[in-house]
């Protein structure tokens, strides 16, 4: 199937999207709203800051950190026992076993 | 906007950096309802570019101090406007919704009567509007990045240097987005053409 001719079809592709371009009014008191959210987000940044900055400390950082690194350390450490010990379980199971008597 | 709306703004924002606040509602006053129109076309839903719109300006204030008083605010702030629209076309894929009173989700009924009305017969006006829907429809489907081209250029009537500046790309991608653009528009309206 032939093409129209592009320049034709891109000047009807043109008045198409020229007839269907919207141009909505602006909402009323749209200023007013946006100064809102501003109070909000200086409402929140007064109430959030302090807070923020405190726990960005170099010392309160490092203790968080070291407090975070000990408590993966035993989390791990008693993950590592609680298998080591289920292993000794199946090993001994396994050797003291009749079934295995045989073998 | 010429030279003078330039220089303008340039002076706004700079009076906006030295803490005379009342210097966003004359920015807001200038730019406000080319944005809103921007996010409309953007997104299909006035209510979500309302929200947007609101929140670029909010930004512009957070950010005033990034301004680079050599560059031109129109572009900085559609340069927002793009960004914020580009995130909540990633939530909206995300979070896909239906409206109840529009479930094909492509424009809002209300629109039609923005529409530039002619005096026309009725079936004529009909037809307008359900050509003017598809169109918009159409626009909507496209890839994000060859809407804004679309929408930056043939709607917002940004020249491609511009419309490069706030996409961040060359005017040669922008042309090749357009073309692209224009290209799956001519598929898809096939019957109106």
């Amino acid at each position: 199937m032939s093409e129209p001719s592009g320049a034709s079809n891109d000047s009807a592709l043109r008045t198409l999207l020229r007839e269907a371009r919207v141009t909505p009014e602006l909402p009323l008191r749209f200023q007013a709203a946006v100064w809102r959210r501003i109070e909000q987000t200086r409402a929140a940044r007064d109430w959030l800051g302090p807070i923020v900055s405190w726990l960005w400390r170099p010392r309160l950082a490092l203790a968080g950190a070291t407090a975070l690194l000990l408590f993966g350390g035993s989390l791990g450490l008693a993950e590592g026992v609680r298998l080591a010990k289920e292993n000794a379980k199946e090993r001994y199971v396994a050797a003291v076993s009749p079934l295995n008597a045989g073998n | 906007m010429d030279r003078h709306d330039e220089e303008r703004d340039r002076v706004d924002m700079a009076r906006l950096n030295a803490g005379h606040e009342e210097a966003l509602d004359d920015l807001m006053e200038r730019h406000a309802p080319a944005v809103f129109q921007f996010l409309c076309r953007m997104l299909g839903d006035e209510a979500e570019a309302e929200d947007l719109a609101q929140d670029t300006f909010t930004r512009v204030f957070q950010y005033r101090a990034r301004f680079r008083p050599d560059a031109k605010f129109s572009t900085w702030l559609y340069t927002i406007a793009g960004n914020l629209a580009r995130n909540h076309y990633r939530w909206r894929s995300r979070h896909p919704t239906v409206s109840l009173e529009n479930p094909t989700g492509s424009a809002q009924p209300g629109w039609a009567e923005s529409i530039p009305a002619q005096a026309a017969a009725p079936d004529q006006t009909v037809l307008r509007l359900e050509r003017a829907a598809a169109v918009r429809a159409a626009v909507e489907r496209l890839p994000a990045d060859l809407r804004e081209a679309i929408v930056l250029c043939e709607w917002q009537d940004l020249a491609l240097a511009e419309a490069a500046a706030i996409l961040n790309t060359t005017a040669k991608a922008v042309e090749l987005r357009l073309y692209r653009g224009r290209k799956l528009l001519r598929e898809a309206l096939r019957k109106w053409l």
